[in-house]
């Protein structure tokens, strides 16, 4: 049964799920979907655990509300939808968290980027660095333009799907994604260049 | 026309592409999918959304419990700042004020002393001294004087209350409907005073001056004055 449904689309797992709430065609979505799904929080987001509860909520979400999807849109769509919403919620909790805070000086919940001259360029070249680096820019960059873009660049989602997950008109999409490019661009210039 | 624009921006933009492109795969960790499992067996849906809700209503839900407490009191606690009077430093009111109910009338109580015909034969035989009979005590008839707002004046009887305060009443018997009354036991007489009838109720009442006799013992005390004076008598004047 797994080996059959393991090599369908992500359509008939669903269906399976819904008709005959099997859980092993729910497993099989999980298996699939919780590394990506894992990848596009955790750049949204910048804090690893904080990604991974939210990936297991949006697996919760899933399972409880299996019959809300409707077979006529993409699966992945959907579930990147519901992933999306609810990082989104996280960083809005962060932000009225900072502003509720007595303590101004709580470095933990303020992502900076690093000192330019702490980066050799020697060092800069090390992999793990030169990822640390972007991710930091990567979260610079406004909540609106950094989610098409992980979605374009990281995620390698067309432009319709992601007008879809996001709910916006192509154009919208096409206009943030060169938005925040040519914003990270220009962040890790510095970083790079001076 | 914009698909060319997109396309010339794609290639400025080409390295920040590319470099996204490059970065590593973030996976979950090894146990994600077995707590997960246990979580939906266990039926824990509280999602991380639900508990950071619960706990910034929990954070908020203490200091406005505090301050709506706060509130509270102090409207309680200011309501109770009215002076109270403390009844024994304060001058009684006027029985005036305190039993006119009605700004338009003005009542006031006098109590007036009729007589009944015995208590009139009682009154002429005072200075006999065969009274030595119990003395019924005198009818009191009270009388209110009401002051109506048109100026009329009207004198109004006061239903007498069923019982005599001058007596005490078995209000079980008077209750009962009983018919007599007891005898209440008599006050006490003082020492001469047999003429009249009266209870001892804790105060001494103020007998009238008699001019007839202060004059006779003035006259005596004078005669005795001038019998000291002159030595020729020897005896004092008896009777």
């Amino acid at each position: 049964m797994n080996k059959i449904l393991s090599g369908l689309t992500d359509e008939d797992p669903i269906k399976e799920f819904q008709d005959t709430n099997t859980i092993e065609a729910y497993e099989i979505l999980v298996k699939r979907y919780k590394d990506p799904l894992m990848n596009f929080v955790y750049r949204f987001v910048g804090d690893k655990d904080v990604s991974t509860d939210i990936v297991q909520d949006t697996m919760i979400k899933f399972y409880l509300n299996k019959d809300s999807y409707k077979s006529f849109a993409k699966f992945s769509t959907w579930i990147y939808t519901i992933a999306g919403n609810l990082a989104k919620n996280e960083l809005k909790r962060r932000k009225r968290r900072v502003i509720l805070s007595l303590h101004s000086d709580d470095e933990d919940k303020v992502i900076q980027v690093a000192d330019k001259s702490f980066f050799a360029p020697d060092r800069v070249a090390d992999s793990g660095i030169k990822s640390e680096i972007i991710q930091k820019a990567l979260l610079k960059v406004k909540e609106v333009y950094r989610e098409v873009v992980i979605l374009r660049d990281v995620q390698e989602f067309s432009y319709e799907e992601i007008a879809e997950i996001t709910g916006l008109s192509i154009g919208t999409v096409k206009s943030r994604i060169n938005r925040g490019r040519t914003h990270l661009q220009k962040l890790l210039k510095k970083i790079y260049y001076e | 026309m914009n698909k060319n624009l997109y396309n010339i921006e794609d290639e400025k933009l080409k390295n920040v592409v590319d470099i996204l492109k490059q970065l590593p795969q973030i996976n979950t960790p090894a146990n994600f999918e077995y707590n997960l499992m246990t979580k939906i067996r266990n039926r824990q849906f509280d999602t991380h959304e639900e508990k950071n809700k619960s706990k910034f209503f929990g954070w908020i839900l203490a200091p406005a419990a505090l301050v709506i407490s706060t509130v509270v009191l102090f409207f309680v606690f200011s309501n109770q700042n009215i002076k109270n009077e403390n009844p024994l430093m304060s001058e009684p009111s006027l029985r005036l004020d305190a039993s006119s109910n009605n700004s338009d009338t003005i009542e006031i109580e006098k109590y007036t002393e009729e007589t009944s015909s015995v208590s009139s034969n009682v009154a002429e035989s005072k200075d006999s001294k065969s009274d030595n009979q119990p003395v019924s005590p005198p009818k009191t008839e009270k009388y209110r004087i009401v002051l109506n707002p048109n100026d009329v004046v009207l004198k109004e009887k006061v239903a007498e209350p069923p019982y005599d305060d001058k007596k005490a009443v078995d209000i079980d018997n008077y209750i009962e409907g009983a018919a007599e009354r007891k005898a209440a036991p008599t006050g006490a007489t003082l020492v001469g005073e047999n003429e009249q009838y009266f209870d001892f109720n804790g105060f001494f009442v103020r007998q009238k001056k008699d001019s007839t006799a202060v004059d006779t013992l003035k006259a005596k005390m004078d005669s005795i004055k001038n019998a000291l004076k002159s030595d020729k008598t020897k005896k004092l004047p008896g009777k």
